[in-house]
């Protein structure tokens, strides 16, 4: 309805025709009423009701970017935690690592050691069984050489002197040297 | 979880380096052991072939040192006579 709506009304006022048997004047006259009545009565509701509706979604909001920011702070933390347990597997991998090498180097020198202490023992039954033979060849020397005396001092002195003279002999026989 | 996970896997890597460690100390030790074991018994060998060469050129030594005894014993009788006379 506007207002070229009620050119028709004027046209048929003028005509003769009684102006409140139209039809389409009352129509216009209940929309005039209605928009008045809408502002005065209404405007009011209307507006409390899209302020509320603004506060709820602004709550809305509100809610959702703490609901985001706390979420944000979680998976922050929860990276953090990831990354420290990261660090610390890390940290057991390398100590790991570390120890292994130690007790490797540690059995290492212990076989090197022991590899040392055979050779010297080695060495110390070599010198042993040189020494061995070394006496033994002495003694024998010693043991052919009074016999060889023994047989000479025969030939050269009466029985008599014998016992005497080879217990004087054993008593210096200390002092002989080969 | 993945914590024990770790510390069994450094476990397992620390297990396996003391394995392998052992296994090339037994190796070194066994190696020196043979090592040792020829070495001696090559000396053992030498030396017995120096005894008996020894042994075999005694002569010359046992007649000088059968001299030696045999002037000590005649001095000890003459020193003896000459103490009785």
């Amino acid at each position: 309805m506007s207002l070229l709506s009620v050119l028709p009304v004027l046209s048929e006022h003028a005509s003769g025709v009684p102006v409140w048997s139209n039809g389409d004047l009352w129509s216009l006259i209940n929309f005039v009423l209605l928009v008045v009545l809408l502002v005065r009565f209404g405007g009011a509701p209307i507006k409390t009701a899209l302020e509320a509706r603004r506060l709820r979604v602004a709550d809305e909001v509100d809610q959702l970017e703490r609901g985001l920011a706390e979420a944000q702070s979680a998976l922050g933390r929860q990276k953090g935690e990831a990354d420290a347990g990261l660090a610390q597997l890390e940290q057991i991998g390398a100590g790991a690592r570390a120890m292994a090498e130690s007790l490797a180097v540690g059995i290492r020198a212990e076989a090197e050691t022991e590899a040392a202490r055979i050779k010297a023992s080695a060495a110390s039954e070599s010198d042993r069984i040189r020494r061995s033979f070394s006496d033994e060849v002495r003694r024998r020397l010693v043991e052919a050489a009074f016999v060889r005396a023994e047989a000479q001092l025969a030939s050269r002195l009466g029985p008599e002197h014998h016992a005497a003279l080879f217990d004087d002999f054993s008593a210096k026989v200390a002092e002989v040297t080969p | 979880m993945r914590l024990v996970d770790a510390q069994r896997s450094a476990q397992a890597v620390v297990d396996k380096a003391v394995a392998e460690a052992r296994a090339e100390k037994a190796g070194v030790v066994a190696a020196a052991t043979q090592e040792a074991a020829a070495s001696l018994d090559q000396a053992r060998k030498a030396l017995a072939e120096e005894r008996d060469r020894a042994l075999g050129s005694l002569d010359g030594e046992v007649e000088r040192i059968a001299e030696r005894i045999v002037g000590q014993v005649l001095s000890s009788d003459r020193a003896r006579e000459g103490a009785s006379a």
